[in-house]
Formats: structure tokens, sequence, C-alpha cells
């Protein structure tokens, strides 16, 4: 079966999401054909060796004013041209904005948050979770056209392939009307972007003062980590946005999380569900974090975070 | 500047997860989300600041809901209006988005403000597919707020940094629960409301079918997600960082 899959362009790359899904597409045996928006020149080889049919990929001009609205323009036109009657995406802020216009627009079945996709004797069958990933539910289209969102990291990154892909370019539809967006960069912070890095250590209330967030720094360095906060801390001007670790900040898969003082509301859970590992140091073991957690260490973390530095450090 | 505020029913309580995802929306009665008081407020204030002349509540939703309705009106909204009809039942996105851009088209605000739960995914998308399918432009996720008469501004959170965006009215604005705090609603402003006018209108009032109602999708199957192992629990001791280590290490963890 066709299928047409964003891959999405963002920080000079085509995101490990979009990709992951790419390559969940090309093994469960889809033809899968991929559409990339990206500035003139490009790398877009990362898209190589996936097992794609094809790419079109569209040069997105520098002054690109209205980027949601060009997209979709675009889209449009390609899946009228082509007849693509399945369009898949990795959930991020521009996907969404993305596949709910095109829902409107074609009126469309719109299953969000799947984890996976089969064909099973010609029918589409998407599996998904909802309420705060708490069900799995099988789920079909009947609609005509069929528009689905896969939930943020939903596969591994795949490795880079050697084999190559065919890419054919479609001119990018200007918009002249829509939202305009102007972006202001404000990554920064530790160093390792906290949706890439492997190792975070955050701080929640419990840390009690911004002074103490230096334990979270110095634990973050040792370990060769990013260092974190959740939404309370911001709320409260201790940290940066782009430092929040939870449903409204960056929604992270590192090998090791270290949550220290945080009580583990479901935002925050479901901003840090898909770590390998959660370490939760809490002195109240009733916290939430320390139900979903895989090691609870009851204990101050004013002690245990200078100890355990110390530890590392006499290894 | 008529600004329309869209409420959400909230679920009420269920047995388990999966009875929750069957069973249709309910509210407790009387009570209005507190996510839809963001809304509610950041539309009262238009009116405070002379930008906004009306405020309209739109909802879809059973008689339940006119609890919810009346708080809002407390807080400062004219008036509402009440979508209820035995064909909204198991309904999604497509179908939703259909009936509410029917809705909002019968309302026609120069501005639409909605706040769902931040992880209410599915209310996001489909206040953007209503947007599209009446040709509005719309802003989601917003964490301010600036309006004048032909223009909104707003800033929204996305993965690389905070975004500057700008729409012309009419439009829809998401609005995120950081965006104010709502007002609790005075013992006057709850007696006003009770003349303030709430008006109940079925499918057909907005010259749609009950197939125009009918879902674009359907669950199959409905099971609780695999959830994670017990933790191991250590209280802190002598030799808790030299624990904590040797977890990591067993794990892999450490270089």
């Amino acid at each position: 079966m066709k299928v047409l899959i964003y891959l999405e362009f963002r920080a000079g790359e085509i995101t490990a999401d979009s990709l992951g899904v790419a390559s969940h597409l090309v093994q469960r045996g889809f033809d899968v054909t991929g559409i990339l928006f990206a500035p003139e020149g490009s790398d877009s080889t990362t898209a190589f060796g996936l097992g794609m049919q094809g790419v079109v990929a569209i040069a997105v001009p520098a002054d690109d004013r209205f980027p949601v609205a060009g997209r979709i323009a675009t889209i449009a036109k390609l899946v009228n041209e082509e007849n693509f009657g399945t369009l898949l995406f990795a959930t991020s802020a521009q996907s969404c904005d993305i596949a709910a216009a095109l829902c409107g627009m074609f009126d469309a079945g719109l299953l969000h948050s799947l984890v996976s996709l089969e064909q099973q004797e010609g029918e589409l069958l998407a599996r998904r979770t909802t309420l705060a990933e708490t069900v799995v539910v099988d789920a079909q289209w009947l609609s005509r056209m069929r528009i689905g969102l896969f939930r943020c990291a939903a596969f591994p990154a795949p490795a880079p392939g050697a084999g190559e892909v065919s890419i054919s370019h479609a001119a990018y539809v200007n918009a002249t009307a829509g939202v305009l967006a102007e972006r202001c960069e404000t990554h920064g912070g530790g160093g390792v972007a906290l949706r890439d890095a492997d190792i975070i250590v955050a701080a929640g209330r419990g840390i009690g003062a911004p002074e103490k967030l230096d334990l979270i720094r110095d634990l973050a360095a040792i370990l060769g980590g990013a260092w974190g906060v959740s939404l309370p801390l911001v709320d409260m001007g201790w940290a940066p946005r782009n430092l929040q670790v939870g449903q409204t900040g960056s929604i992270v898969q590192p090998k090791l999380y270290i949550a220290c003082g945080i009580s583990g509301q479901i935002q925050h859970r479901i901003g840090v569900e898909n770590s390998g590992t959660i370490v939760a140091i809490n002195k109240d073991l009733e916290a939430p974090i320390m139900g979903f957690c895989d090691l609870a260490v009851v204990g101050d973390l004013n002690k245990i975070i200078p100890e355990l530095i110390a530890q590392m450090e006499a290894e | 500047m008529r600004v329309a505020v869209v409420m959400k029913t909230a679920s009420g309580a269920a047995f388990d997860a999966v009875d929750a995802h069957w069973r249709e929306a309910r509210v407790l009665p009387g009570v209005m989300s507190p996510y839809d008081a963001h809304a509610v407020e950041a539309a009262v204030r238009l009116r405070e600041t002379g930008v906004a002349v009306e405020i309209v509540i739109v909802s879809m939703a059973g008689s339940e809901v006119l609890g919810a309705l009346r708080d809002a009106l407390a807080m400062g909204a004219d008036r509402a209006v009440l979508l209820t009809d035995p064909a909204l039942k198991g309904g999604d996105i497509q179908s939703r988005s259909r009936v509410m851009a029917a809705m909002l088209g019968s309302v026609d605000p120069d501005l639409v403000l909605y706040c769902p739960w931040s992880g209410d995914i599915d209310g996001s998308l489909l206040f953007g597919a209503t947007a599209a399918r009446l040709g509005k432009p719309v802003i989601a996720q917003a964490r301010s707020l600036g309006v004048s008469e032909s223009v909104v501004r707003c800033v929204r959170q996305v993965e690389e940094g905070d975004q500057q965006l700008t729409a012309t009215l009419p439009c829809f604005v998401e609005l995120t629960e950081t965006i104010n705090k709502p007002r609790y609603a005075t013992i006057k402003g709850k007696q006003a409301a009770r003349a303030k006018p709430v008006r109940a209108i079925t499918l057909a009032d907005l010259a749609l079918e009950p197939s125009d109602a009918a879902a674009g999708t359907k669950s199959l199957s409905a099971v609780p997600a695999p959830s994670r192992a017990q933790p191991q629990v250590i209280e802190y001791s002598a030799t808790c960082a030299a624990d904590i280590l040797a977890f990591l290490r067993q794990r892999d963890l450490l270089e």
C-alpha cells in the first residue's frame, strides 16, 4: 500500500522521529514515499538506505514566512497529483499543525498517538495509545483519506543505511496568508540538547533553592549528560524554559534519567516515560515518581548527590 | 469584536482506564474544567480592555455541561450555545470538527479561544481541523496573547525555541494553561449568570444530518497498557552512593 511520510527537517537534519516512522513503515511492507521540506542544498542522506520508494524534496526559501500554510498547500498539491490516500507523520509541533489542517481540508479520518501500523488482508490496522498512555487501542480508518500521527519517540532512530533512494523535486507552493512565524532560537544551557541526550539529571521542587541547582549541574557533568528541570522551577524563574523536561517542555528518551526532588505528576511522567532507566531521588516514598521509576532512592538529595559525585570521583 | 470560547467536556469518573476509553465524556455536574477557565478568563480580559464586545461560549455535549456553562457565564461571558444531539455519540476528530465548524460558522466570531489540557492532543487536533474547515488561521499552544483590532500576536514554544506568531483576524487561538490565572466568579456574577441566555441546538438547526456526525475512524479493542515493573527501593545509608552506582553499572549505563 502506498503511503506518504512527512520527513521533518529541523535544526539542520531530518528528525530521528520521522526517520524511525519511515523505517517502521518500510519494515511493515508499505510502499513509502517521503516528503521533505528543507533549505536548498540540505543534507538528506540520512533518508538513504531505509528502503523508501522515493523522496520528494522541496526546497524551502530562506524567507519562509508562512511555513505551515506553505507546507500544507504543497502537500495538498502533491496528494491530489499523485493520489496519496494515507498521510503519516511523527508527532511534533509542526506536524500536528499540518496534520490537523490536512484533516480539515480533505475531510480525512485522523488517528494520533500511533505506535504501529500494519497491513492485514488489505486493511490498515493502527495501534495507538490513549488516556495518558494507560490504554492501548487497535483502530481503523473508515474514511477514504487517512491521516496518522505517530507518537513521539515511537521508534529508535534507524542506523544509517548504505542504499540509495530516488529523489524527485517539487516546487514549494509559497503561501501569502496564514500564520506568520518569526523564530527566536533559545537553545543553549548545558551544551547537550535534552531531546538527544543519553543521560539527563533533572531537578524538581525538592531541590529547594536555585543555588542548589549546582548539585544537578555537577552530577550531570560527571556523568557526561545534560541537565534539566521540571515545570515548577521554570514557572518560579529558576531555570529557562528550554531546560524544561515534561510534556509542555521536552519529551525525552535518554538511556538514563535521574529525577531529583521531582514528584512525578502525569505531565512530567509523559515527558520521561520512554527513558531506558529512571532513577528517582526523593524524600517521599509515596511520590508518584517512586511508583513508576526503576530505582527509587529514598532520602535527602542534598546528601545523596554529593556522595554520589564523590563516589564517582573516587572510582 | 465577538470572541467565542470553545468549552470541551471533561471526562467524569470511570471504573478504569479501559472503561474511560469506551465511555462517553461525562462532566461532573456544575463544574467547569480548570482549563476552560483560562480561555474564558482570556476572553473576559479582552472585554475589559475594550477589545471584545461579546463573549459566546460554544460547546458540544449533553445537558450535564449546563453547570460548566453557568460557571463561564458567571465569570463574565455573555451567552452560550450548546449543541446536543444523540448522533454526536462516538464522534471523532473528523466528524466533530465538521460539526464544530458548522456551529462556529453560525456564531461567526472574530476570535475563537480554546484551552485544552496540555496532554490533550485530541482537543488540539480537533481545534486545528475545525479552523482549517473554516479556512481560518490557527495558532496552537499560545503562551501569550496580544490582540488588536485586526491582528493577533502570540508566543508558542516549539522544539527549537520560542516562535513569535502573528495572524490576522478572524482566527483561532489555542491557549496553554500558563497564559493567565482565572478569576473566581463573584456571587453577583453567579446570580447574573442565571439570566444569561443558553441556547440549545441540534444538528438539524445547523442543517446537518446525523450522518454528518458519523466518525471516520473506529476503535476495535482497548486493553490496559503494559506498565513498568515494580521499582527497586534503596533507603539512604552509608553505602547509598555505592549501591546506586552498582545498579547503574549492572544496567550498563556508566562509561
